[in-house]
């Protein structure tokens, strides 16, 4: 397994605990609530002198639920993304919570919240 | 000539035989010269007096409880203050291998929330730096 594919399984797997499908990468279909594992920009950082191959990573976890009224919209992505802030180990870095939004996922509305994370890896 | 482009990866420094470059995010060795001015009837003169050389470095706290952690090794030799050797290498054709004695100065501790815990420290170097390149 690859550096990156093993920074997403281990943050899905810190994430297995909470009320919702937690994805390590985007899927086809989204089943909410969800938290969806995606690459950011840039994808990799250089971290330390004297390799290449360790990096820090960068993600954004997208807390997606369904749109209801908007009181129970807003409510079900701050439980959930209070779940994920608690869930998330602690050398991974945490950046600011954007603000949630609308946007379409395929055929449908979901209101997402965007996480901005980073995960300290290497290659072996 | 060739072109010889180095990066930071590249490096690996070495603080009392131990190597840290898996905690390094940054390291600059500078030696300023020290340099006396005299005017006389005929005009200026410089004179080079000494060199003053320190070692900055940036790395990722760490405290793992057996001394190979860099902030806590650091932390441990500050202590007394005794120098201790240091090698600064930038590897490949068109690097060179600098070696010389530093006194270890206490790490600073702490930091912010998002983003990794690190240390800023300059240390001074006692006596000269050697030079040692990496010829083609």
């Amino acid at each position: 397994m690859n550096a990156f594919k093993a920074a997403r399984a281990s943050i899905a797997s810190a994430l297995a605990g909470i009320h919702a499908n937690v994805y390590d990468y985007p899927p086809e279909m989204v089943g909410t609530p969800a938290v969806v594992v995606v690459v950011d920009d840039p994808m990799a950082e250089p971290l330390v002198i004297g390799s290449r191959l360790r990096f820090a990573a960068n993600y954004k976890l997208m807390v997606c639920v369904a749109p209801m009224t908007n009181l129970g919209s807003l409510e079900a992505v701050e439980e959930l993304v209070i779940e994920v802030l608690g869930a998330l180990p602690a050398n991974v870095l945490v950046g600011n919570v954007a603000a949630p939004i609308v946007t379409q996922v395929g055929q449908s509305d979901l209101v997402v919240c965007e996480i901005p994370i980073q995960v300290q890896t290497q290659e072996s | 000539m060739a072109t010889y482009v180095s990066a930071g990866t590249d490096m690996t420094l070495s603080i009392n035989s131990v190597v840290y470059s898996e905690q390094v995010s940054m390291v600059e060795l500078t030696v300023d010269q020290e340099v006396d001015t005299y005017r006389t009837l005929t005009g200026k003169t410089k004179i080079v007096t000494g060199t003053d050389a320190k070692l900055k470095v940036k790395f990722f706290q760490d405290w793992p409880g057996n001394a190979t952690g860099i902030a806590e090794k650091l932390w441990a030799i500050s202590v007394t203050g005794t120098p201790v050797a240091f090698t600064l290498a930038i590897n490949g054709v068109g690097g060179a291998t600098f070696s010389g004695n530093l006194i270890p100065a206490y790490p600073t501790v702490g930091g912010t929330p998002g983003s990794g815990l690190e240390s800023d420290v300059t240390m001074e170097i006692v006596g000269a730096v050697t030079i040692a390149t990496n010829p083609s």
